[in-house]
């Protein structure tokens, strides 16, 4: 069982990108995986989370993650906004940002940290500051979802048919991704 | 040939509204239900389901309308939460009084006050005596399988009463996971066209339905009511065991997991169940004798099931997702504890998750823990115990006013 949480800003699409690979390791890898989103007063801007589990068996709790193997970080402003992105993490968690740097504040931590610019390849290819689907793609980097199946998932999902703008954003910040 | 599709909770009972093939929706939208409402108008619009969607201004419009539409000869629907149930109140009794099988999806969430989003079963449990069957479901793919079977179950000849389908608010509504979804053919294989068959609104036979009655008639109407949910126990298992011929999938009335022989077992309800059973597996692998047992039909309970499973068990925890103010224990508690009236039992009633506080793996081992402790005689558990109440209750929000300290208190 592996399990992820995904932090990020009201607006970035948090819970979409949790229903991307969860559609993409379940549907395309055939396996099972359930994302469940924590909604607060629904607002953009505000920070939310969604829990995603993936396994080869199906999945019979119905709780949120509180012990994630990955973190992937959709703006890392939620730190300033009191989210505590280490809660419940060891130095096993893997940490993933859509950041053009890696945060400072993972200098001197011992876990994995990687980090892509997925804002700015949003804004390249969609045309919006909407990082989700190219945090997916960065995701496959960690070769538990296979990037082809971020793409099927992204297709799906959003109803882009081939090399959509969405599955290019996504495949960038796969090629783009780097260790820090 | 079934379709694996990653659904959320309320996707998965559009897709079993949609199946069963509603002819009526009127549905007014209300968290966490509105994708159930913005769902099936979508469908209507694009001819994906062919059916007349009436836009209300309430809920208790909206389920008027469904019994209306429903008297007429067709399977009509709708779907609420919370205070929206509530206002159906008056209502609930005219469907289930009619004898009107109507089948509605409720996405369970807290009541005022204060207000919450969030799920808790107390929007239900309210209504438990409505004459209404309840079913509460664990997963995504019980939330379809489950509407489903309400259909065949209301429908039946011998019952003709409505049914609700209680899915927890976001941890099941909102939560995606692998649901298989039978084909048109399966369904219609399984679930004939709704034909009326008792009640009804027909020119050619026209006739009285809710009129005034006076006390001698009353009585025996309501002992109608009565015998009709009497006839599910009959009525279900032959329904479950249809569906698992047909679909491959088994359905419960009531759930175990290590019951036999158990020291002590923690009843559950809804989607809590898979924790519980997480928090029960490790614990059976350091020795401990624990089980847990889920009630899925809540109305009409299943007294003798649970009586029997219980019966042996020295220390019998009630997980309530609703407080029961007031009450010795809550409303699920008190129905286990009379299903299984064994005096050497030790019964606990527990309170936990209101307003949508995630019911853990972590708490459930606490729940356990404290089973553990009245098992031992370390504790004597007579006094309801609240598994995830913070230290801090006593003073979180209470202000000093005019000079009273913790005026409240």
């Amino acid at each position: 069982m592996i399990q992820i949480k995904i932090y990020g800003l009201g607006g970035q699409g948090v819970v979409t990108c949790g229903k991307i690979l969860a559609h993409a390791f379940a549907i395309n890898q055939k396996q099972f995986a359930q994302t469940i989103p924590a909604y607060g007063h629904e607002r953009r801007g505000a920070p939310v989370n969604t829990s995603l589990i993936l396994d080869e068996e199906p999945i019979l709790t119905k709780t949120f993650v509180y012990q994630p193997d990955y973190v992937m970080v959709l703006d890392v402003s939620v730190v300033d906004r009191g989210i505590d992105i280490f809660e419940g993490t060891d130095e096993e968690t893997v940490f993933l940002f859509n950041a053009p740097a890696l945060p400072e504040f993972m200098k001197g931590r011992k876990n994995r940290a990687f980090f892509t610019d997925a804002t700015a390849i949003a804004r390249k290819n969609i045309k919006r500051d909407i990082p989700n689907t190219g945090m997916a793609g960065a995701f496959a980097a960690m070769e538990i979802i296979s990037i082809e199946a971020v793409y099927s998932a992204i297709q799906y999902l959003f109803s882009e048919k081939g090399d959509g703008r969405n599955v290019k954003g996504a495949r960038e910040c796969f090629e783009t991704i780097r260790e820090g | 040939m079934h379709e694996r599709l990653l659904l959320d909770g309320n996707m998965a009972m559009v897709e079993a509204m949609r199946l069963c093939r509603v002819g009526v929706i009127s549905a007014y939208p209300i968290t966490p239900q509105s994708p159930v409402a913005e769902k099936l108008s979508e469908y209507v619009e694009n001819g994906k389901l062919n059916a007349e969607y009436i836009r209300v201004e309430s809920e208790h419009s909206a389920l008027s309308c469904a019994i209306g539409a429903q008297l007429t000869g067709v399977r009509a629907c709708t779907a609420t939460s919370s205070v929206g149930l509530a206002l159906m109140h008056e209502v609930l009794g005219v469907a289930s009084g009619c004898r009107v099988p109507v089948v509605m999806g409720i996405i369970n969430r807290a009541l005022v006050a204060p207000w919450s989003l969030w799920c808790d079963h107390q929007d239900t449990m309210a209504e438990r005596d409505s004459g209404w069957i309840q079913i509460y479901a664990k997963s995504v793919q019980e939330v379809f399988d489950s509407m489903v079977v309400a259909y065949r179950l209301a429908e039946h000849k011998d019952v003709q009463s409505p049914a609700m389908v209680c899915i927890d608010g976001f941890f099941l509504s909102h939560t995606s996971e692998v649901a298989l979804i039978p084909s048109q053919e399966e369904i219609d294989d399984f679930l004939p066209p709704y034909q009326p068959c008792n009640a009804h609104l027909s020119v050619d036979n026209p006739m009285f339905v809710n009129n005034l009655i006076p006390s001698s008639e009353f009585c025996e109407m309501r002992y109608q009511q009565k015998e009709g949910l009497d006839h599910v126990k009959e009525v279900l298992p032959a329904i479950h065991a249809e569906f698992l011929e047909k679909f491959g999938r088994e359905q419960f009335t009531v759930e175990q997991y290590c019951c036999e022989g158990a020291d002590m077992v923690l009843v559950t309800i809804g989607s809590m169940f898979g924790a519980a059973m997480q928090a029960a597996g490790k614990l059976r692998k350091q020795g401990k004798k624990v089980g847990v047992l889920r009630i899925v039909l809540f109305r009409p309970f299943p007294y003798e099931i649970v009586g029997e499973i219980l019966r042996d068990v020295p220390v019998v925890g009630v997980l309530d997702r609703s407080a029961g103010l007031g009450a010795q224990g809550a409303p699920l508690f008190t129905e286990v504890k009379t299903a299984a009236a064994n005096p050497s039992t030790k019964f606990v009633s527990m309170v936990g998750g209101l307003g949508g506080r995630d019911l853990s793996t972590a708490t459930m081992e606490n729940a356990f823990s404290y089973l553990e402790d009245v098992y031992n005689g370390k504790a004597d558990g007579k006094a309801q115990k609240w598994i995830d109440l913070k230290d801090n209750y006593g003073t979180l929000r209470l202000k000093n006013i005019g000079g009273n300290e913790l005026c409240i208190k």
